[in-house]
C-alpha cells in the first residue's frame, strides 16, 4: 500500500534521519572554540526568567569573547530549552553532553530542569552550574551540581522570624503551586508555626489561572494580620496584588523577591508599596552591580522588566566564574574544575560576595527588603 | 458576607465562560464538531487590543475593532485552510477536533513568539471595588457582566429574526434540506466562524483589561466554554449562558471547601458527571444527526 | 563514543514512546475509543512505581508492575464512559479525565510532592547490575517486543477481530449477542497496563518526574504517533513514534534566533501535524480512512 503520499513521507523522514546524522557528526568535531552548554527555560511561562537570563549570559560571552575568549580560544554557548521540566531538560543535558561534547552546563534555571539534568551531568561527569534554581534538594544532587543562588529554604524562614517580631500572629499565605513557590512557603508555615503563629488560610492558586478572587476572599475573611504571597509568575503577582486592593485588603504583606521586579514595581507601584520581601542578598547600587546593570540595560534596553535583577547578576557572575575555573586549570577539564569551584570563597561579582559550600551551595543569604515609593529598599525592623 | 462574594466572583467568572460557550456552541450547531480554535482567537484578540493601544498608542475603541478585525479574518483564515478540506474529506468529528488543538497551539505559541513573555497591563487604574452588601465588586467587573449579556441578548435577536440568523439555525438543523433550499452553506459557515469569532474577540479583550493579557489564557478558558456548552446542552446557544455562570459560581464556592489549586478540576468533574448522567445538558434538544451518531 | 550515548538516550526515548503509541492504538485504533486521556495511565504508571521504590524501597520489578496495576484499575474506570459516549464526546470526558489526574499530580503534595516532583528515582538494579544507558535501552527493547507480540497476537485473534467490529457498528456486534462492555473493558485495561508501565520504565530512565512530564500536550503527542502511523496498524504506531521522537531533534541544530527556539518549535510541530491531518488523516498504514459517519 506503498502509495505516493506514504513514500513522500518515508523519504521524508529518510533524508531528516541523513541530515539529523551528518549534523550530529559534524557538530562534534573540535573547532577550536569552547563550548560551553546551557538550559533554561526558553518557551513556555518560564520564558519570562529564561530569555532575560539567557540575554545576561550572552552578554557576559560577548565581553569575554571580545576580550580575547578564554586561553585565547572564544567561546561559544549552546542553549537548548529546558521548557522548566525535568524531562526536557534531561534530553538537553544528554545532546548538550553528547553531541555538543560541553563539559560545563550554564543551568538549570527552573530546579525541575537542574534536577532533570544532574543525574546526567554527574554520571557523565559534567559540571552543571544553576545561576537561579532554589530547591533544597538541589544541595544534595551530585558533586559535580553547583550554584550560585541560594536555597530556597531560608527565603520563607526570614518571613516567618520578621511577622513574629512585628507581632503578627495570624498569617493567611497564598502561594503559587510551583516548586519554588511551594518549597519557600512550607518552609515559612512550619517555621510560623514553630514560633508560636497561626495560619489562618492556605490557599494556592495554578501558574495559567488569572481568578484569584475566591481564594483572597477566603483569606481576608479569616482576618489575618498579615498576608504572605509566594508567587513564582511575575505577571500573575501583579494580577494577586490587584484582586486583594480590590477586595478591599490594606493590611501589612509579605512576599518574596518577585516583587523586586521593575515590571511589578512599576505596574503595580501603589498595591505593593509598604510590602515587605524576603530577596537574596542583593544591591542594586553596589557599585559592580549597578554597573553591570547599566551595561546590561544598555545593550538590551528595558530588559529586567518581570525579573529580580538578581537573578541577572548570578547568571552573568556565573559565566565569569566559568571562565575562571577554566582558566585557571588551563583546559576544560570538570574534575579540576570541580575542585576551583569548591574552592571559591568571598569572590567579588555582580550578585555580591559569593563562597560556596562543600556541597556545591553559596553560602549567600536571604534578607528583608521593603518596598517604598518603587524602590526597594533595605529593611530594618 | 462571603457566599455573597463567591457568588459575584462567580457571575464574574462566569460571564467569560458565557460568552466562550456560546461562540463554541455556535460553531459546534453548524459544523458539529468541537472547536478548541476559539482559545486562540481569544488570545489574539488580546494581544492585538493590547499591541494597538499601548504599544501603538491608538485610542481604545478603534484598537478594539482593529483587533476584532484581526480576529474575524483570523477564523475565516483557519475555516478555510485547516477545517473545510477536512470537512471536504469527511474527516471525523475527532480528527476535526485534534486539528483544531493544533491550531491553538501553533496561534498560541506564535503569539508567545511575537510578543515575548513580560509583564503586560493596560494600565487602568486599580481602585478598591464598590461595596454591594458585603460583597465588592469593581467597575470593570461590572462592565464585563453587563457587555456579556449585551451581547447575548443581540445574538438570541439576530438568530432569531435575521435572515441570516435563521439559516444559520436551518443549517444546523439540517445541512442538506438548507442548501436545496437554496442557502449558502459555504459562505453561511464562514459567517458563523467570523461571529463566533468576534464574541471571543470580545471576551478575550475585556479579560484582558481585567486580568492582564498573557500567551496562557486560552486554554483553561475554552476547556471550561466547552463544558459550560455542554452543560447547557450543546449547540443550545441560549443555555451556554446558563451554563457559563454556573461552572463559574459552582468553581468558586467549590473551593470554599476544597484546596485551592483544585480550582479547574472542578469543572472537569461537573462536566465528566453532566457527560455520564445527562449528556444533552440541562437543556439540550437531539438534533437528527445526533440521535443517530 | 560520546554520539552513541545519545544515540541511545533517543532509542530509549522512542522505545518508550512505541509501547505508549502501540497500546493507544488498541483502544483508539482498533476499538474505536478515542482516549486523549491515555498520559494518565502512563503517569499514574510513572508515579505509582516511583514511589513504591522511593517510600518502601521495593525492588524495581514489583514497582514496575504494580504501576501497571494501578494504571490498570483506571483503564477500568475509563470504560465506564465509554460505554455510553461516542465519538468527540468521548475524547472530552477522556481529557476531563487527564485533566483531573493531572491535576491530582499537582495538588496532593502530601503524597506526590505537587510541583516539587520526585527526584533520585534508583535506576533498576538487578542481578547486581544497574541498568543504565545500553543496559537500560536493552530492557526497553525487551518490554517494547513483549508490547509488539502480545498486541500484535491479540489483534490478530478473533479478540481483534472483535474489537474492530465494535468500532464500526456496536449495534450488530450486540445483537450478535457479545458483551461489548467486556470487551471495552478489555482493551482498555490492557491499553492501560502497558502504558502504566512505560510510565515506570520513564521514571527509573529519567529519575526525576514531576507533573509537567504528564500533560494533555503529552497526550497529543502520543495521539499523533498513532495517527501518523495509522489507525489499527501495530507496525504503523511504531512508525509514528520513532517519527515523532526524531521529527524535535533536527530543529534544534537549525540557525534559529536563540529567543525564538521554543515558540517556533512549539509552532513547526503544530504546523507538521494539521499538515498531516489535512493531507493523509489515515496514516502511513492506516487501514482505514476515518471517516465521519453520514
Amino acid at each position: 500500500m506503498a502509495t505516493k503520499t506514504t513514500k513522500g513521507i518515508i523519504g521524508i523522514v529518510a533524508v531528516a534521519i541523513i541530515i539529523l546524522a551528518a549534523v550530529l557528526i559534524f557538530k562534534s568535531r573540535d573547532t577550536g572554540e569552547i563550548k560551553i552548554g546551557s538550559i533554561m527555560p526558553l518557551s513556555g511561562d518560564a520564558a519570562a526568567y529564561g530569555l532575560p537570563l539567557q540575554k545576561s549570559a550572552i552578554l557576559a560571552i560577548e565581553e569575554i569573547n571580545s576580550q580575547g575568549g578564554i586561553l585565547g580560544k572564544q567561546i561559544k554557548i549552546i542553549f537548548e530549552d529546558g521548557k522548566c521540566t525535568g524531562k526536557e531538560a534531561s534530553s538537553a543535558a544528554q545532546k548538550l553532553i553528547n553531541v555538543d561534547g560541553v563539559k560545563v552546563i550554564l543551568g538549570g534555571l527552573c530546579s525541575g530542569e537542574t534536577l532533570g539534568a544532574a543525574p546526567i551531568a554527574e554520571s557523565s561527569k559534567v559540571i552543571l552550574f544553576s545561576p537561579g534554581s532554589g530547591s533544597p534538594d538541589i544541595t544534595n544532587a551530585g558533586d559535580y551540581v553547583f550554584r550560585n543562588f541560594p536555597s530556597d529554604a531560608s527565603s520563607g524562614s526570614k518571613i516567618a522570624e520578621s511577622a513574629i517580631e512585628q507581632g503578627y500572629v495570624k498569617v493567611g499565605v497564598l502561594s503559587e503551586v510551583t516548586d519554588y513557590a511551594q518549597a519557600v512557603s512550607r518552609v515559612f508555615k512550619n517555621k510560623f508555626k514553630s514560633l508560636g503563629g497561626v495560619i489562618s488560610t492556605d490557599e494556592s492558586f495554578s501558574s495559567d489561572a488569572s481568578d484569584f478572587k475566591t481564594q483572597i476572599t477566603k483569606i481576608i475573611n479569616a482576618k489575618p494580620d498579615a498576608v504572605y504571597i509566594v508567587p513564582q509568575t511575575p505577571s500573575k503577582f501583579g494580577l494577586v496584588l490587584k484582586q486583594l486592593k480590590e477586595l478591599g485588603y490594606e493590611g501589612p504583606l509579605y512576599t518574596n523577591e518577585i516583587a523586586a521586579g521593575k515590571d511589578v514595581l512599576e505596574q503595580y507601584k501603589n498595591e505593593i508599596d509598604g510590602a515587605i520581601l524576603a530577596e537574596p542578598l542583593f544591591n542594586p547600587d553596589d557599585p559592580i552591580s549597578k554597573e553591570f546593570l547599566d551595561k546590561l540595560t544598555a545593550r538590551y534596553g528595558e530588559l529586567a522588566g518581570a525579573l529580580p535583577p538578581v537573578y541577572l547578576a548570578t547568571t552573568y557572575d556565573a559565566v565569569y566564574i566559568l571562565k575562571e575555573a577554566i582558566e585557571s586549570c588551563g583546559e576544560v577539564k570538570a574534575d579540576c574544575i570541580k575542585t576551583h569551584l569548591y574552592s571559591i570563597k568571598n569572590r567579588k561579582g555582580t550578585a555580591g560576595l559569593l563562597t560556596l559550600d562543600p556541597n556545591g551551595d553559596p553560602l549567600f543569604n536571604y534578607v528583608l527588603k521593603v518596598v517604598k515609593d518603587g524602590k526597594v529598599n533595605e529593611y530594618k525592623q | 458576607m462571603v457566599l455573597l462574594q463567591l457568588l459575584v466572583n462567580g457571575i464574574i467568572a462566569g460571564a467569560i465562560y458565557a460568552l466562550m460557550a456560546s461562540s463554541f456552541s455556535l460553531i459546534y450547531n453548524i459544523i458539529k464538531f468541537m472547536d478548541l480554535s476559539p482559545g486562540a482567537l481569544f488570545v489574539v484578540s488580546a494581544f492585538s487590543a493590547y499591541a494597538f493601544n499601548i504599544l501603538f498608542g491608538l485610542n481604545f475603541l478603534v484598537s478594539l475593532i482593529l483587533a476584532l478585525i484581526i480576529v474575524s479574518i483570523l477564523a475565516i483564515l483557519i475555516n478555510k485552510i485547516v477545517y473545510k478540506p477536512l470537512r471536504n474529506k469527511n474527516a471525523s468529528n475527532f480528527i476535526l477536533f485534534l486539528a483544531s488543538f493544533g491550531v491553538f497551539l501553533f496561534i498560541t505559541a506564535l503569539i508567545l513568539l511575537i510578543f515575548g513573555a513580560e509583564v503586560r497591563t493596560f494600565g487602568l487604574p486599580i481602585t478598591r471595588g464598590y461595596e454591594i452588601s458585603g460583597a465588592i465588586i469593581t467597575k470593570t467587573q461590572i462592565l464585563l457582566i453587563v457587555i456579556s449579556l449585551v451581547l447575548f441578548l443581540l445574538l438570541q435577536l439576530f438568530m432569531k429574526t435575521t435572515k441570516l440568523g435563521k439559516a444559520m439555525r436551518a443549517i444546523a438543523d439540517d445541512k442538506q434540506i438548507a442548501s436545496t433550499l437554496g442557502i449558502n452553506v459555504e459562505k453561511t459557515i464562514a459567517i458563523t466562524f467570523v461571529i463566533s469569532s468576534l464574541l471571543t474577540g470580545i471576551a478575550g479583550i475585556l479579560v484582558a483589561l481585567e486580568q492582564n493579557p498573557e500567551h496562557t489564557m486560552g486554554l483553561s478558558v475554552i476547556l471550561k466554554g466547552l463544558t459550560a456548552s455542554i452543560i447547557g446542552g450543546i449547540g443550545n446557544v441560549p443555555a451556554a449562558l446558563v451554563g457559563g455562570f454556573l461552572i463559574g459560581i459552582i468553581e468558586n464556592i467549590g473551593i470554599w471547601f476544597l484546596p485551592s489549586g483544585y480550582k479547574d478540576a472542578i469543572a472537569f468533574v461537573i462536566l465528566i458527571l453532566f457527560l455520564l448522567f445527562r449528556p444533552k445538558g440541562l437543556f439540550g434538544v437531539k438534533t437528527r444527526e445526533e440521535a443517530s451518531g | 563514543m560520546a554520539l552513541e550515548s545519545y544515540i541511545i538516550h533517543l532509542l530509549i526515548l522512542i522505545g518508550i514512546y512505541i509501547i505508549l503509541s502501540i497500546s493507544l492504538n488498541l483502544a483508539m485504533g482498533f476499538t474505536g475509543l478515542l482516549n486523549i486521556g491515555h498520559v494518565a495511565f502512563y503517569g499514574i504508571g510513572a508515579y505509582t512505581s516511583a514511589l513504591l521504590v522511593l517510600n518502601f524501597g521495593v525492588p524495581f520489578w514489583i514497582g514496575l508492575l504494580s504501576g501497571g496495576l494501578v494504571a490498570s484499575f483506571f483503564g477500568l474506570l475509563l470504560a465506564i464512559p465509554s460505554v455510553k459516549l461516542k465519538g468527540d464526546y468521548l475524547a472530552i470526558a477522556t481529557l476531563g479525565f487527564a485533566i483531573i489526574i493531572e491535576n491530582i499530580f499537582r495538588n496532593w503534595i502530601s503524597l506526590t510532592r505537587g510541583p516539587l516532583g520526585l527526584p533520585g528515582i534508583p535506576k533498576p538494579i538487578l542481578f547486581g547490575i544497574t541498568f543504565s544507558g545500553f543496559s537500560y535501552l536493552i530492557l526497553v527493547g525487551i518490554f517494547v517486543l513483549i508490547t509488539y507480540i502480545f498486541i500484535k497476537h491479540i489483534t490478530n485473534a478473533p479478540f481483534g477481530r472483535l474489537l474492530k467490529a465494535i468500532r464500526e457498528d456496536e449495534l450488530v456486534v450486540s445483537s450478535l449477542g457479545k458483551n461489548i462492555i467486556k470487551y471495552k473493558i478489555h482493551a482498555l485495561v490492557i491499553s492501560a497496563v502497558f502504558a502504566g508501565i512505560a510510565g515506570g520504565l520513564y521514571a527509573h530512565y529519567i529519575t526525576y518526574i514531576d507533573p509537567s512530564s504528564f500533560t494533555i500536550l503529552e497526550s497529543i503527542l502520543i495521539i499523533s504517533m498513532v495517527l501518523v502511523g495509522g489507525l489499527a496498524s501495530v507496525e504503523g504506531s511504531i512508525i509514528g513514534a520513532v517519527i515523532l521522537v526524531l521529527l524535535p531533534e533536527p530543529l534544534r541544530f537549525l540557525p534559529l534566533p536563540s529567543f525564538a527556539i521554543g515558540a517556533l518549535r512549539q509552532m513547526i510541530y503544530a504546523g507538521l501535524l494539521i499538515y498531516l491531518l489535512i493531507k493523509r488523516p489515515q496514516g502511513i498504514l492506516g487501514e482505514i480512512p476515518v471517516e465521519k459517519e453520514s
